[in-house]
């Protein structure tokens, strides 16, 4: 007796003998079952990759944050693009002394509107930049250094001035150090003077009503939120309160929200055409299958065997199909997932926890989108198909 | 062994069996006669528990086939039932030994023993050297003697064939009424159902039906 003979003719064997005889549809089945399983997987892949890459900016690149006199009129801040209130200005030293907070930019202005022949101007008193001990770092924006001005675009331009002139302002003689280029921001209405001779000007000694912190955290990453570093900052600066610029992980988070809601819209809608496609597949195999039922059904197996011939073969091709599906999806999510979620190559790993989930649910997926033709088929009159034409 | 009672049946507006009595001991060769939609494979499909009258009652073995519950007549066919068709209705994706093998229902092992049996019975119907094709790569006449194989291999005590010659040529014809009659000679019992003269000579029983009704024309 050889092996083929001395092999069961079990359920298994017939839906395997089966999905081989038909081969076409069997393989339509698989891919439908495949591309179920593929889109969740590899959206999930790619979104983990997303969350990552933004985890990695926020903690790259930190809070940028300005750190405010906390009586400031928002109002006032939002209209005229500073505080009309003033803090002390060692509050920078303060933030600079603290070992559980790092940063890369510590800048204390003092700003105000003033009248300049006729015409306004921000007048802006920069400290120097603190940078963290030990590290040096290029300044984020340039120094002035006593006795020096730098105009804005605007101011230059109305004014007529040029880099190396002198210019008397305030009762003081200045040589403008820098003539910007247009910025079309508020920084072309500006002049940067020293914060001591700003203040002194400005009669406001000590004094600033700003302090940037660039690329600021907290060490500990648990505290890494912006509720618990304003906590944090709170005892530094107890005058101040702490506005965070939207950074470029904000964006990206937005836009993977609306991914993700993309994604909910698109899913079922996958699901749903699967679905629809593995019931339609099943229909047509059932049809193709009447004999096949009914000489079963002659030959004495019970509905329950028919059943478990056509589910399990969703069955099978569901475990195959969720196998395939998790490669498919984790290799689009490594390919195609930077170009979606505008994340770095290499960031999409694969979610190897995903596997057998693919293999429990698209099995259930497949025999539950088979459910109502099965049933059909195995309440299918057998004389049906049996009866000659006597 | 058998015993129909006033069996009727209908499909809607259709009546496919009327007032049909029948009573077929152990041993019978019986063959059905009648035109083309007369209800012959009805009466057969009815007989082997697969098409409940709408009145009367069928007993085979005792059993009252219709009171017992579905299940319990699957297993009734698995064991003690065999049937031959005239289209063949083989497996198309299993081999010879795997389509004889699925006969005797949920019930039936797949031992060494039975393997065994099988290869003997595709033997006794000649098809020892195409014991691994398909049905498709089978003639008509093969394909029927696989059928018949697979009607028998159980060992029922009855089978019922329905149309069996109906797309043999004579040879093959003969080939498988000769199986059918072996069956009969061993103490089975059959019941042929046809429009041909086919098998008339091997027949202990003859039966005419028409328009649904069933006459018995004569006994040898």
């Amino acid at each position: 007796m050889d092996h083929a003979e001395q092999t069961r003719v079990s359920i298994l064997s017939l839906i395997l003998h089966e999905a081989w005889h038909r081969k076409a549809g069997s393989l339509l089945l698989l891919l439908a079952i495949v591309t179920a399983v593929a889109l969740p997987v590899a959206f999930y892949t790619a979104g983990q990759a997303s969350v990552r890459e933004t985890s990695r900016l926020m903690r790259d690149l930190g809070y940028n944050l300005r750190i405010i006199p906390k009586d400031t009129d928002m109002t006032v801040f939002w209209d005229q693009g500073y505080s009309d209130k003033t803090m002390d200005g060692a509050g920078v030293q303060r933030f600079a002394s603290r070992d559980d907070l790092s940063y890369n930019h510590l800048i204390a202005m003092l700003q105000r509107r003033v009248d300049w022949d006729g015409g306004p101007v921000i007048l802006t008193g920069l400290a120097t930049e603190v940078s963290p001990k030990g590290k040096k770092k290029s300044s984020m924006i340039f120094t002035v250094q006593p006795g020096d001005m730098c105009v804005g675009h605007a101011v230059a331009k109305r004014l007529g001035l040029r880099e190396g002139e002198s210019v008397e302002f305030g009762g003081q003689t200045f040589r403008i150090d820098k003539c910007l280029a247009e910025s079309g921001s508020d920084e072309d209405l500006r002049a940067w003077i020293d914060l001591p001779t700003a203040q002194q000007l400005l009669d406001a000694p000590g004094r600033v009503n700003e302090i940037k912190a660039l690329e600021c955290h907290c060490k500990a990453p648990e505290v890494d939120t912006l509720a618990k570093l304003r906590t944090e900052l709170e005892s530094v600066l107890p005058d101040a309160q702490v506005l965070r610029l939207r950074d470029i992980a904000t964006v990206r988070r937005e836009q993977r929200n609306m991914a993700e809601r993309y994604f909910a819209v698109v899913l079922p809608i996958v699901l749903l055409g699967a679905g629809l496609w593995i019931a339609l597949l099943t229909v047509l195999n059932v049809r193709e299958r009447r004999e096949e039922c009914g000489v079963l059904r002659a030959l004495g197996h019970s509905k329950g065997r028919l059943v478990s011939l056509f589910l399990g073969k969703n069955a099978l091709l569901g475990v195959a199909g969720g196998v395939v599906g998790f490669g498919l999806g984790t290799l689009v999510a490594i390919t195609c997932g930077p170009l979606v979620f505008e994340t770095p190559r290499g960031q999409a790993i694969t979610h190897w926890a995903l596997l057998p989930l693919s293999m429990i649910l698209a099995p259930l997926f497949a025999m539950a989108a088979a459910f109502v033709p099965t049933a059909l088929a195995a309440t299918t009159d057998p004389a049906d198909t049996l009866r000659g034409p006597g | 062994m058998i015993e129909l009672r006033d069996v009727e049946l209908r499909y809607d507006d259709t009546v496919a069996l009327r007032d049909v009595d029948l009573e077929l001991p152990a041993g019978e060769f019986a063959i059905v006669r009648g035109p083309s939609g007369s209800g012959k494979s009805t009466l057969l499909l009815t007989i082997g528990g697969m098409l409940r009258p709408t009145r009367g009652s069928v007993r085979f073995q005792g059993h009252d086939l219709y009171a017992i519950d579905e299940r319990a007549r699957g297993r009734l066919r698995g064991t003690d039932i065999g049937f031959v068709f005239q289209m063949f209705h083989l497996v198309p994706y299993l081999d010879l030994v795997q389509n004889v093998l699925l006969a005797g229902g949920d019930g039936a092992t797949r031992s060494p023993e039975r393997i065994d049996r099988a290869r003997a019975t595709l033997e006794r119907v000649g098809l020892q050297d195409r014991m691994h094709h398909t049905p498709a790569e089978l003639s008509a006449g093969e394909r029927q003697r696989v059928a018949v194989g697979r009607a028998l291999f159980h060992e029922p005590k009855l089978v019922l064939a329905d149309e069996p010659t109906g797309n043999l040529d004579p040879d093959n014809a003969d080939a498988v009424l000769d199986l059918l009659s072996e069956f009969h000679q061993g103490g089975g019992t059959v019941i042929l159902v046809t429009h041909a003269r086919a098998g008339d000579d091997r027949a202990t029983a003859h039966y005419a039906l028409e328009c649904g009704r069933l006459a018995a024309a004569a006994r040898t």
